[in-house]
């Protein structure tokens, strides 16, 4: 999300996203900001709640949790009079059931040295896989390959595939449009 | 993006410095793993973590809003 400042790219790369979690989620969207001022490739975090499970609601599924951590560089482009652009470098996604129990999560931590599997995953909850009749107890270990995946498009699946309830007063379907743009793309 | 309307109390923005983020972190240290936010920080960063482990993944998310960096983590496998 380029911008004429670090900082405009900054908030160009977040405030999408704290409208996306807005949708369905109450709390605070803390984001990181160095006192100094933001600087070139240095890390920012951002993180729903904290890192707390934070209530989301399902139609089918009941009472859900939802979890949101970020981390963002800022890095200098060659894009005119907008130099500066904001990029993902990891997140933390998960949905849980009440206790914590996890439904599904979406790892990426590619600055994490020694890790074998730096790349964009998934993982499978046990108390969806441990039920079943393939690696019931160690399934939810498997780290399944996935793109990068923007927050919004957790928002999205949430609602779209979960039946996560959009806030009151919100329109599912202005909401799913509004995402749209952070669907997947079919091939051409 | 085109936003639909949005009611007051949703997700808001909230800015993090160092100092805060540094609180955050003691703070969700000591509720997840029982130990502080340095402490958590110097075992992260010495590789002693699991980093597929669900506490400590939501911990390593808020070692930024703290101003510490390091990148040290363990394969489970």
């Amino acid at each position: 999300m380029p911008g004429r400042t670090p900082t405009e790219a900054y908030f160009r790369y977040i405030e999408p996203i704290q409208r996306a979690l807005n949708f369905i989620a109450v709390g605070r969207f803390s984001v990181g900001r160095d006192a100094r001022g933001l600087r070139i490739a240095a890390i920012e975090n951002a993180t729903l709640n904290n890192g707390d499970a934070t209530s989301i609601r399902s139609t089918s599924l009941g009472p859900l949790f939802l979890t949101t951590g970020l981390r963002l560089r800022i890095v200098r482009i060659d894009l005119g009079n907008e130099p500066f652009d904001c990029q993902m470098r990891g997140y933390w996604y998960s949905i849980f059931a009440p206790a914590e129990k996890e439904i599904i999560s979406f790892h990426w931590t590619p600055d994490v040295t020694g890790l074998e599997r730096s790349f964009p995953h998934m993982h499978i909850g046990n108390v969806v896989s441990g039920g079943g009749s393939v690696l019931p107890d160690r399934f939810h270990k498997l780290h399944i390959p996935t793109e990068v995946v923007p927050a919004e498009a957790i928002v999205r699946f949430a609602i779209e595939e979960l039946g996560v309830v959009v806030r009151s007063g919100l329109d599912r379907a202005t909401v799913l449009q509004a995402l749209s743009v952070h669907s997947p793309q079919p091939l051409r | 993006m085109t936003a639909p309307r949005i009611e007051p109390e949703g997700v808001v923005l909230h800015f993090v410095d160092r100092e805060e983020g540094a609180e955050i972190l003691d703070r969700q240290a000591q509720k997840y793993l029982r130990m502080s936010g340095p402490e958590f920080a110097r075992a992260f960063c010495a590789g002693e973590l699991d980093i597929e482990e669900t506490n400590v993944m939501r911990l390593y998310f808020l070692l930024g809003l703290a101003g510490i960096e390091c990148n040290a983590g363990t394969d489970p496998d």
